[in-house]
């Protein structure tokens, strides 16, 4: 009988086993074999060059210049959406049926192409015909050319991750607020609570699951970032919006620096790793 | 007699009962014989290039029953990866065009077919194709491509600009100077009007679009071996210093991003013959063409681009098939009616003295400029590290534009960086 209901769920799980194994471990681990070659992409021949790629990319000056573009770009990006999606899911919970039109128009950017959406952005930003420069001209304050200044492509481009990262921190913390006990709301309210310490006292301690979920996936998804960087700036000026993913893409496949690539690829994805377990380590020892 | 007619009738069914397996069988041969052979065309050629290519193939396969060609269309940006993974797993199509400045390492990838052998020799592949074209082929003592296409840049001008800025929109400058002065002018119309639009993002397109200038001043790129770069130069300082003056001591110019002289704010700019169909049919305003201009004692020179077509090994049938429509697609005829399409640049004599072609540049007088100039077209190093060189060099030069960095300084910094990338670091 068991070994029975153990070939049903090996039957069951195989599709997507094969597909993990096909698409995401060959891959991994076939990147992980291209790391130690100085490979091309293209030659016949692959040069095994051992560690050289991974010593080679902490003397890169370029490499380390990436790495600080991406940390301002994700903690940027996560610890905005994260606290502004708080925020609005909180007042969201006080519009009662209303807050469906708001939550859909916040999450619209989630479902929205990046691709798409990089382009308008795009259109949004032009120092010409642009409409925040047109604005911020009507109001006499400085228009900057966002994409081309050194000072303001990051930014530029971190408004753009926040608005396409909000709706999901929305969604998730509106979520987990109606989840909440009204229990010890109503305690509180008894107790003359004001509403800003059932904020701080409550809702926040409450809601640090939700958080963290938020925190990591905001965190994992915001250091990978590629496809509207590429679209916006394509990593520049002055390598000032040059991230961890878009520095792979060209060394990999406009400089046929496969191997480097690789290097690049693991480093990142060790960094993640060893990020995410820190995280759920402080989130394990908060709930203890 | 009816016990005749029956019999005859017999006979007659018999007959071709007996026949029907033959007749079967011959009609299985003859569809196994000419059941065609499906191959796939990479390249990037999108939009009206597109359209050219797939009326071209349609013809051919129109005229080649036995073969299909069928073209898959990928961004600039996504081929060479796509090749890349399809060289890796051995999943390669029959056929691709792809940039010539990848053509070094494509060379390496050992999948390609030597076209010289396949086309019966390299002189019958060839014929009167431009020799520096075929330079991207050569491999080993093979000819593993051929030209699909070439094209050079020449100067692009805003008439509409021209006038407003009091210039004679007839006459284009002729040289630097001029050039500035234009530039200056138009840039002093305001409203963040640039007079001069220079191409300042690093990668191939700052290299590609600034080698005219050094070549122009007759500084070089790298020696004629390719080992060393030599473009730090006092030739190279003041084709460096001209550009970099007309951003941060003119302000005619913009360091930023690409795109201004398109919706007409800009006066000026760089760009490939590809260009005049788009900027003929959807230009906000009245443009022209001109020879690149040239410094005081300097020469005629611009860069050349272009694509490369070439076959990968598979079954014989397939690979046939690809030599053979890459036998047509470079025959003079076919290449004539693609420039013509497209605005590219002929590859050989044969396609340049084409009736068709003659015709289609007197109607659009805007390509003659890229005409007169592709005889001074310079090619790009055809070297395995060129990728890595031109983005070492191109990232060297940005800070000057922006002004973070001095010319000298720049240019001390990419010779540094060139010679680390030519020997693969």
């Amino acid at each position: 009988m068991r070994n029975k209901q153990a070939r049903t769920a090996y039957f069951l799980i195989a599709p997507a086993l094969i597909l993990f194994i096909g698409f995401t471990a060959y891959p991994f681990i076939w990147s992980a074999q291209i790391s130690l070659t100085s490979w091309d992409g293209l030659n016949a021949v692959k040069k095994f060059v051992g560690f050289q790629n991974y010593v080679k990319l902490f003397g890169d000056a370029e490499f380390r210049k990436s790495l600080s573009v991406t940390t301002i770009y994700t903690i940027s990006v996560t610890l905005v959406s994260t606290i502004l999606g708080f925020l609005i899911a909180l007042m969201l919970q006080r519009r009662g049926k209303s807050s469906v039109i708001y939550r859909t128009i916040f999450f619209s950017p989630v479902v929205t192409a990046t691709v798409a959406a990089a382009v308008v952005w795009q259109l949004l930003f032009d120092p010409y015909v642009g409409v925040i420069d047109l604005g911020l001209k009507a109001l006499h304050l400085p228009a900057p050319n966002w994409l081309s200044d050194t000072h303001w492509a990051l930014p530029a481009v971190i408004i753009v991750g926040i608005w396409k990262r909000l709706g999901f921190a929305v969604i998730v913390y509106a979520a987990g607020l109606t989840s909440l006990p009204t229990s010890c709301f109503e305690a509180a309210a008894l107790d003359g609570v004001s509403g800003w310490q059932k904020v701080r006292y409550l809702t926040i301690p409450l809601m640090r699951p939700v958080t963290t979920l938020v925190l990591i996936t905001g965190f994992i998804d915001s250091i990978q970032v590629f496809d509207h960087i590429f679209i916006l700036t394509s990593g520049g000026p002055l390598g000032s919006t040059n991230v961890m993913s878009l520095l792979l893409f060209n060394q990999g496949f406009k400089l046929f620096r496969l191997g480097y690539a690789s290097a690049i690829g693991w480093t990142l994805f060790m960094i993640i790793l060893v990020l995410t377990m820190l995280q759920w380590q402080i989130r394990r020892r908060h709930e203890s | 007699m009816k016990l005749t007619q029956r019999r005859l009738a017999s006979i007659l069914s018999l007959a071709v009962f007996a026949t029907v397996p033959f007749g079967t069988g011959s009609a299985i041969a003859a569809s196994k014989a000419v059941k065609p052979v499906t191959i796939q065309f990479w390249n990037y050629w999108d939009g009206g290039n597109g359209q050219a290519l797939s009326q071209l193939v349609s013809e051919f396969n129109a005229k080649n029953s036995g073969i299909i060609v069928k073209p898959v269309t990928f961004p600039w940006g996504d081929l060479l990866p796509k090749l890349q993974s399809a060289i890796a797993s051995g999943t390669t199509p029959a056929l691709a065009a792809t940039d010539i400045a990848w053509m070094a390492n494509m060379n390496q990838s050992g999948k390609l077919v030597d076209l010289g052998a396949a086309l019966g020799g390299v002189k019958k592949a060839t014929g009167d194709i431009y020799p520096s074209l075929l330079t991207y082929g050569r491999f080993k003592g093979k000819l593993q491509s051929l030209p699909a296409s070439t094209n050079n840049l020449a100067l692009f001008y805003n008439k509409d600009l021209f006038r407003k800025a009091g210039l004679n929109p007839n006459k284009p400058p002729k040289t630097w100077a001029d050039m500035r002065a234009d530039a200056i002018a138009i840039s002093k119309l305001g409203n963040g009007v640039q007079g001069m639009e220079i191409y300042v993002q690093p990668g191939e397109g700052l290299t590609w679009q600034f080698q005219p200038y050094l070549w122009q001043s007759g500084a070089g790129f790298l020696n004629d071996a390719n080992t060393a770069p030599t473009f730090n130069s006092t030739a190279g300082k003041s084709a460096l210093q001209y550009l970099v003056d007309l951003i941060n001591v003119d302000h005619a110019a913009t360091a930023g991003q690409w795109g201004a002289f398109d919706k007409g704010q800009a006066g000026m700019r760089i760009d490939g013959s590809w260009m005049v169909g788009g900027y003929r049919d959807n230009a906000p305003f009245e443009f022209g063409t001109a020879m690149l201009p040239t410094p005081d004692g300097g020469v005629h020179a611009t860069n050349m681009g272009g694509e490369q077509i070439m076959a990968f090994k598979g079954k014989p049938a397939v690979q046939a098939a690809a030599v053979k429509f890459i036998k047509w697609f470079t025959s003079g005829p076919i290449q004539a009616r693609w420039d013509v399409a497209t605005n590219f640049m002929p590859i050989s004599d044969t396609v340049a003295n084409s009736n068709i072609l003659l015709k289609h540049i007197a109607e659009e007088p805007a390509l003659k400029a890229f005409i007169d100039q592709q005889k001074f077209a310079y090619a790009r190093p055809a070297i395995a590290t060129y990728p890595a060189v031109s983005d070492a060099f191109s990232k060297a030069l940005e800070p000057a534009f922006y002004g973070t960095v001095s010319v000298a300084d720049a240019l001390t910094n990419a010779d540094a960086a060139v010679r680390k990338a030519l020997g693969g670091n």
